[in-house]
């Protein structure tokens, strides 16, 4: 059966700050939604979303997370097997832009992908639909993303569901483009660890002796 | 303990690996058989990974990774069944028998629920039925970490599944069921949820209850994510909340027992509902408060409530439903919860009681802040209960005190004006019952925000707020640090507050800095030196502000003559009380070149007295050489900034200058200093000169021969070297510059002695850069030659040059 039939799954985890709007970003985007009310989250959950990519559809499973450290009391497992990291602050809050950094280490101590020099993550500035009240720059943000080895960096408001879907979709398409790279993010295989020795390749087992 | 854990921990690393590796290896074994339609296969490895979620030997945190890894595969296995069945469904109830028949239950139900949930996605079933059918066969573990968990998984796969229309009679909406539906299927699993996580608690030996209720802690999430879930449900509005859900909530909170739950739950719910959904059920909330078990720690609870209120804007409090409560008796509301609680527990510690009073202030301070007298009762409030208690001295760091900066930051942060907290006199009272060094950090707090803000002081009543304010930081005090860092931090903080001194008219800023230094010079010695310097300066600010005006007001010399006796006298505080001597001195000589600038009557009487004032200062105070010779030239300066002193009173100051200078403690700086005062008789200026310059050629030449007969009588011959390259650069200058007196043998004789010098010294550094002084002396000379007798034109450097190798 040829690979490419499958539908992907992604995995995608959105991080930063409480209340930049995590999970307005997540609803505006996979239920078309958006509420003023703010509620917390409270451990991490996820909501899917099928998009078509090119001839393919790919299924993003978005990881909503709980931007207070308190309401993490199981630790971040959550992380493991990411295909992407979506980073997110508050144009009009500038301590969440700060936070950044500490979000993306965190990410990558707990994660630990492979290459993390090359794991792919997005930068979204939400809420610019309150420019008056902006307190970071686009191109500070923008300064940021290159530091980073030239991160993707999206301005979008959730509240007017302004450039969320084309955000999600460039993610997807990173995510993606990662996965069909072949580079695996998680080693999975190590071989010694292999419980049957007969099955060290698909070619040669005829058959499945399950 | 701490290396039984460790142990533990690397045990608990050991097995989930174990576990991860089965996991992966069978994940791998199942996506293949995925890969070639191998359904019933695939299952079985599915089975097989699953079964490690059976394990007892993981704690919560390891648990939940492996369950997270396992689920991301049941999450693959998921999307291929979808996509396989939704063309055909006929074969996923052969599936679900088969699955039926698996021999362990976790690893059945696992798979089950990934079952029920494709089947629902794939379009088959009552979506009602197959839920209720789910959240029923849960039931079947009560072990409860395996039993969490399991609860999680089905809460998280249906997300997105449950029901979320409004309650209606129609065909969809009996097959697929509504929002009621939902809240029943999410209301079911919390309560199951709640009493596994409940009953942990009672489970194995006592020894261990420490570590079980770290593993509740940790436990916790899974059981908010009900909430979180009932939260999320669109069609669940205000009228299903109040009359169901909450009361649901409420009763499965109080009736469990467990104070771990119910101080989790309670502040669960006031996080992930709406702040709509709290103010129509406050009183309903609040009652359950009341019957929590007496271990909880209401007043979290309380304080959560009312931060989360607090940031909800007066505006979203307005036009709200019947049910809610007005904004005014919010506040009401809360004071009398808060005061009950702290009369109901008699235990509470203090910090509590004032970390109370912190959210009360803050939603005060945030939500009424047009009623000023809100905030005020708190203070009041919390200011009897420390008198009722006895409270004498709250310790600035410690846990009250902690609590304490918190609640006396509000006020300040969001008023972002100090000035207003006069308007809640029981600040002042609260803040007094703090300890010396508390009292002091929260005085500079106060300071920060003034300056921050730019808060000035337009009058006497606003200077004395403040200044009661911070009263700590301005008067004498045993506790007193006067070398710290922190006293000098403080200290130029308040010097800072000076400047903030500002009246609509220059009469008026007079009289408040008069006041101002008045309060601040009862400071003692160790204040007085940062924050009376300030005082003068702005008093100097404000002569020019009366010059800028003396058109307008008749009156403005004898003004001006009080200001400078005004700063006259300040200065003098800081001679006799704080026995300064450099700082004074240049207060005066900044003071008369002040006066110097103002065309007032007799200014030149300030302007001399001010220069001789800090000249006694230089003769009586100033002991130290090196300070004496900047003294020095720091008055010399002075004087050269002046143009309006007449002769008569030029002299005596000049003369006073030279014979300093001559008086000099070591030789070396007797010779420098005059050549400084040789200046004075060149580029002085005074009145009868009208702005030209005095060039007594005279007087200068007999100062400089004066200098170079003390140079002579340095035996040092490096020094005496140094000395007459900087006579010689003197006259050489002088005579550039055309004096008269000056002629050119008199310096070329110096300069032979200095090049004789030159070739006796032993060999060094400093010999070297002296001989490139001298050559560079020698050329400067040459150049002074050759422009007094031949050139007109300034000649360049290559001309010097040139004339030099013509010589040689």
């Amino acid at each position: 059966m040829s690979g490419t039939r499958k539908k992907a799954l992604l995995k995608v985890i959105i991080l930063g700050d409480s209340g930049v709007g995590k999970t307005s970003l997540m609803n505006q985007y996979v239920n078309r939604r958006f509420s003023n009310q703010y509620k917390a989250t409270i451990g991490a959950d996820f909501l899917t979303r099928d998009v078509q990519i090119d001839d393919r559809t790919v299924t993003l499973q978005i990881w909503d997370t709980a931007g207070q450290e308190r309401f993490q009391s199981l630790g971040v497992a959550f992380y493991r097997g990411a295909d992407c990291c979506v980073l997110a602050f508050d144009v009009t809050n500038a301590a969440s832009f700060k936070s950044l950094d500490s979000w993306r280490d965190e990410f990558l101590i707990q994660a630990s992908p492979r290459d993390p020099d090359h794991f792919p993550f997005v930068l979204l500035g939400n809420k610019v639909d309150l420019e008056s009240q902006r307190a970071v720059s686009s191109k500070r943000a923008q300064s940021w993303c290159q530091s980073k080895g030239n991160i993707p960096y999206y301005e979008v408001s959730a509240k007017e569901a302004l450039n969320v879907e084309a955000a999600f979709l460039a993610i997807a398409r990173d995510a993606l483009a990662r996965e069909s790279q072949e580079s695996n993010d998680f080693p999975e295989f190590p071989d010694q660890i292999r419980l049957n020795p007969n099955q060290q390749s698909n070619s040669s087992g005829s058959g499945c002796n399950c | 303990m701490v290396e039984n854990s460790m142990i533990n921990v690397a045990e608990q690393e050991k097995a989930l690996e174990q576990a991860t590796r089965i996991v992966k290896s069978e994940a791998f074994e199942m996506k293949r058989c995925l890969d070639k339609g191998k359904t019933m296969d695939a299952l079985k490895h599915a089975l097989l990974f699953l079964g490690e979620l059976r394990t007892g030997d993981l704690s919560p945190k390891f648990y939940y990774r492996l369950y997270m890894d396992s689920i991301n595969e049941l999450q693959q296995l998921e999307t291929v069944l979808i996509d396989e069945f939704t063309q055909d469904s006929s074969k996923l109830n052969n599936l679900y028998e088969c699955v039926q028949y698996a021999g362990t239950i976790i690893p059945r139900l696992y798979l089950l629920v990934t079952l029920g949930v494709v089947f629902i996605k794939c379009g088959l079933g009552s979506k009602k039925e197959l839920l209720k059918d789910m959240v029923e066969m849960c039931r079947g573990v009560q072990h409860p970490l395996r039993g969490l968990f399991l609860r999680n998984y089905l809460l998280q796969s249906t997300r997105s599944l449950l029901p979320d229309s409004p309650d209606g009679i129609g065909e969809k909406s009996a097959r697929d069921g509504t929002v009621s539906d939902a809240v029943d299927f999410v209301l079911i699993n919390f309560a199951e949820m709640n009493k596994l996580w409940v009953r942990m608690q009672h489970q194995g030996p006592s020894r261990e209850k420490e570590k079980r209720e770290k593993d509740r802690m940790e436990l916790r999430i899974l059981v908010g994510t009900n909430l979180v879930r009932l939260s999320q449900l669109e069609s669940l509005n205000e009228e299903m909340y109040v009359r169901d859900v909450l009361p649901s909530i409420l009763e499965q909170v109080v009736s469990c027992k467990d104070p771990i739950s119910q101080e989790y739950l309670m502040e669960c719910v006031i996080q992930v509902f709406s702040d709509d959904f709290h103010l129509s059920t406050l009183n309903e909330f609040l009652a359950a408060c009341g019957q929590l078990v007496p271990e909880v720690n209401v007043k979290n609870v309380l304080i959560a409530l009312i931060d989360r209120l607090a940031l909800y804007t007066t505006s979203s409090i307005e036009g709200q439903s019947a049910a809610a409560p007005s904004k005014m008796e919010l506040f009401e509301i809360f004071s009398a919860q808060a005061k009950d609680l702290i009369k109901n527990r008699p235990d509470m510690p203090m910090e509590d009681v004032v970390s109370l009073h912190v959210s009360l202030v803050s939603l005060a301070v945030k939500c009424y802040s047009d009623r000023v007298e809100f905030a005020n009762m708190s203070f009041l409030s919390l200011r009897n209960i420390l008198e009722e208690k006895g409270v004498e001295s709250i310790e600035a760091f410690g846990k009250v005190g902690r609590e304490l900066t918190k609640l006396l930051h509000i006020p300040i942060d969001e008023y972002k004006n100090v000035l207003k907290l006069s308007e809640l006199p029981e600040f002042l009272k609260v803040l007094n019952y703090f300890d010396y060094r508390g009292k002091c950090n929260t005085s500079s707090y106060i300071i920060q925000n003034l300056l921050d803000e730019q808060t000035f002081l337009k009058n006497d009543q606003e200077i004395q707020a403040v200044f009661q304010l911070i009263e700590a930081l301005l008067k004498e005090h045993a506790e007193a640090d006067c070398e710290a860092e922190d006293f000098a931090e403080e200290q130029n903080l308040v010097a800072r507050l000076v400047h903030m001194i500002r009246a609509d008219d220059v009469d008026s800023q007079f009289l408040l800095l008069n006041l101002a230094r008045k309060m601040l010079g009862e400071g003692g010695k160790s204040r007085i030196k940062y924050t009376l310097p300030p005082i003068v300066f702005e008093l100097y600010r404000l002569v020019l502000g009366y010059r800028d005006q003396k058109d307008e007001d008749e009156k403005w010399n004898a003004k001006v003559r009080k200001i400078f006796v005004c700063a006259m006298g300040t200065i003098g505080a800081l001679v006799s009380t704080a026995e300064l001597a450099e700082l004074p001195l240049k207060l005066y000589l900044d003071g008369a070149m002040t006066a110097d600038k103002v065309p007032f009557d007799e200014n030149h009487v300030v302007v001399y007295e001010f220069v001789s004032k800090s000249m006694s200062i230089l003769e009586d105070d100033v002991a130290d050489s090196r300070d004496r010779v900047r003294c020095l030239q720091l008055t010399v300066g002075a004087l050269l900034q002046t143009s309006n002193l007449p002769e008569e009173n030029w002299s005596p100051l000049a003369s006073q200058c030279a014979l300093a200078a001559a008086k000099m403690f070591k030789k070396p700086d007797q010779v420098r200093s005059l050549c400084t005062v040789a200046n004075l008789y060149w580029h002085g200026k005074t009145k009868e000169t009208n702005g030209e310059m005095l060039k007594n050629g005279k007087r200068v030449v007999e100062i400089l021969r004066k200098a170079v007969k003390i140079a002579t009588e340095c035996l040092e011959p490096v020094v005496q070297q140094q000395l007459f390259i900087i006579v010689l650069s003197a006259f050489t200058y002088y005579y550039e510059d055309g004096c008269q007196e000056i002629n050119i043998e008199q310096i070329e004789e110096l300069m032979r002695r200095t090049q004789e010098n030159a070739v006796q010294l032993d060999v060094s550094a400093e010999a070297d850069s002296l001989e490139r002084q001298l050559a560079d002396a020698v050329k400067r000379l040459k150049l002074a030659k050759l422009e007094k007798h031949e050139v007109p034109v300034t000649p360049s450097l290559e001309d010097c040059e040139k004339v030099e190798e013509e010589q040689a």
